[in-house]
């Protein structure tokens, strides 16, 4: 048994010597030790030519970090080659979201997942973009390196040096790290901008549902919300979906103003919506995680369904389709 | 300072992860050229915009010249919107790419039946086989009896001269 364990936690020196996170505390590394398992599986899957299960595990790498460009590429060859175009639209748009640079280059391709979508009006001046791309001299240049600057930026800085302790016994003695991130590269809270409605009606899955109650369990807190059971009454957007929406009710909007606890929070049954309330629900990817879905940009994507918002999001859909 | 090293061992590792894996970015730029020209196709297909679908056609019949089916398709098209001269030089060009399709060869007869040369109709429907067997009887009935009308009435000519 002691073997076992020191045979894991080797190896697990390993792997973060290999990320380069050796130096992070480790509950801070072990987000970005999961993304590279879940993009390990997804390439393992990819070689053996299992394109569904690669991309459900891009999904789950971006469930752990969603701000990383390469992810959302690998997301795109994953869905392409499983034929699931809808994830290759989203994941495209995101990418271009997150590098506008690569809007020339991925244009074509976002076209074509937009003809097998049906969005004819939408992906002709795609393809004709890709062309004329894929003609010009930028594409026989050997396209620029996506950075990966905000993973830089999200990256917490190392333990003081009096504190430094062994990475994978440090996870309970986190000392207040020392800010060594430069300020311009912290000023603007990324997630902050992508809260808007012209981004979540880009998700692949948009409802109405109305909130039937939720999973009770001990140990919900404002960072580990419960799983709220919701029943679709109307699909907006997206595949079809089983009615039982099982649907994680997160108490924050990911901006980073929010990531701290609010204080004297408790959860009680009144932060939970009355029961029989109808919610408009946007969801990145129609694909649970961990037995529920996660909504974009947490409770950011849950919005009352009442008629103003739902006149907003028809009228988005609507111009969305370029109808 | 560790961050950029940080940054950098990330972008190593994802690197590393993603390099050996096959991507649809390293598709053939003429393969990425053909599908996305299908796609405008079908496009304008579905929209029936029939100039810029013969556009297409002949973008992909230039990347593609040795695609019999997409020949005869675009043959096809040509056909449709009357542009029948055009259409049996596409034809005929699937039909010489691949000799034993009798489509092909039974496409290049019905254009050629259209504009009248029923000899060069009788021709390639011979080639095109057995399948096209029904129109080949028909198309030399037809011929047959153009020939006895125009014996006719020759005979009726050559004797009201007699008479008069």
């Amino acid at each position: 048994m002691a073997k076992t364990i020191k045979q894991t936690l080797s190896q697990l020196v390993s792997l973060l010597a290999f990320v380069g996170l050796i130096n992070l505390p480790a509950a801070q590394a072990q987000p970005s030790v999961t993304m590279m398992n879940h993009v390990k599986d997804a390439q393992e899957a990819m070689q053996a030519k299992r394109y569904a299960e690669a991309r459900d595990a891009f999904r789950l790498a971006i469930a752990v970090k969603d701000n990383v460009p390469e992810l959302y590429i690998g997301l795109y060859v994953a869905a392409y080659q499983a034929g699931d175009f809808q994830t290759v639209a989203a994941a495209l748009e995101k990418l271009f979201e997150l590098n506008p640079e690569a809007k020339n280059q991925y244009a074509g391709e976002l076209g074509e997942a937009l003809y097998h979508m049906g969005r004819y009006d939408e992906a002709i001046p795609l393809l004709k973009k890709g062309l004329a791309y894929i003609d010009s001299p930028a594409a026989n240049t050997p396209p620029k390196q996506l950075t990966i600057k905000d993973v830089a930026i999200d990256v917490p800085p190392p333990p003081a040096p009096q504190t430094h302790i062994p990475t994978q016994i440090a996870s309970a003695t986190t000392a207040k790290p020392v800010d060594i991130i430069p300020a311009a590269h912290k000023k603007i809270d990324k997630t902050k901008l992508e809260q808007t409605l012209e981004g979540a009606i880009r998700s692949e899955g948009i409802v109405i549902a109305e909130y039937l109650g939720y999973q009770k369990s001990p140990d919900i807190t404002y960072f580990h919300p419960p799983v709220a059971d919701f029943k679709i009454h109307k699909i907006l957007k997206g595949p079809p979906l089983n009615k039982d929406l099982p649907v994680r009710y997160e108490f924050h909007d990911r901006s980073e103003k929010n990531m701290e606890l609010p204080a004297g929070w408790h959860f009680s049954d009144d932060k939970m919506p009355e029961k029989g309330s109808q919610w408009i629900l946007f969801m990145y990817f129609c694909a649970p995680h961990k037995g529920a879905y996660d909504l974009y940009q947490g409770c950011y994507g849950r919005l009352p369904a009442n008629e103003e918002n739902l006149n907003r999001v028809y009228a988005m859909l609507e111009r969305e389709r370029n109808r | 300072m560790s961050v950029p090293v940080k940054t950098l061992a990330l972008s190593m590792a994802l690197g590393l992860l993603f390099g050996s894996m096959p991507a649809v970015g390293a598709m053939d730029a003429l393969e990425k050229k053909k599908a996305w020209h299908k796609c405008l196709l079908e496009i304008y297909r579905s929209q029936q915009k029939f100039p810029e679908m013969l556009a297409e056609y002949g973008t992909l019949c230039k990347l593609s010249p040795n695609d019999a089916q997409l020949l005869f398709q675009y043959g096809a098209t040509l056909y449709r919107q009357g542009r029948t001269n055009e259409a049996i030089t596409q034809y005929r060009k699937a039909a010489a790419l691949n000799p034993q399709n009798p489509d092909y060869q039974g496409a290049v007869g019905d254009a050629l039946a259209a504009i009248k040369d029923y000899q060069g109709a009788i021709a390639a429907y011979r080639k095109a086989g057995p399948r096209y067997a029904p129109r080949l009887q028909s198309i030399m009935q037809y011929v047959q009896n153009v020939q006895q009308i125009e014996q006719y009435n020759k005979e009726v000519k050559r004797r009201q001269m007699e008479d008069e």
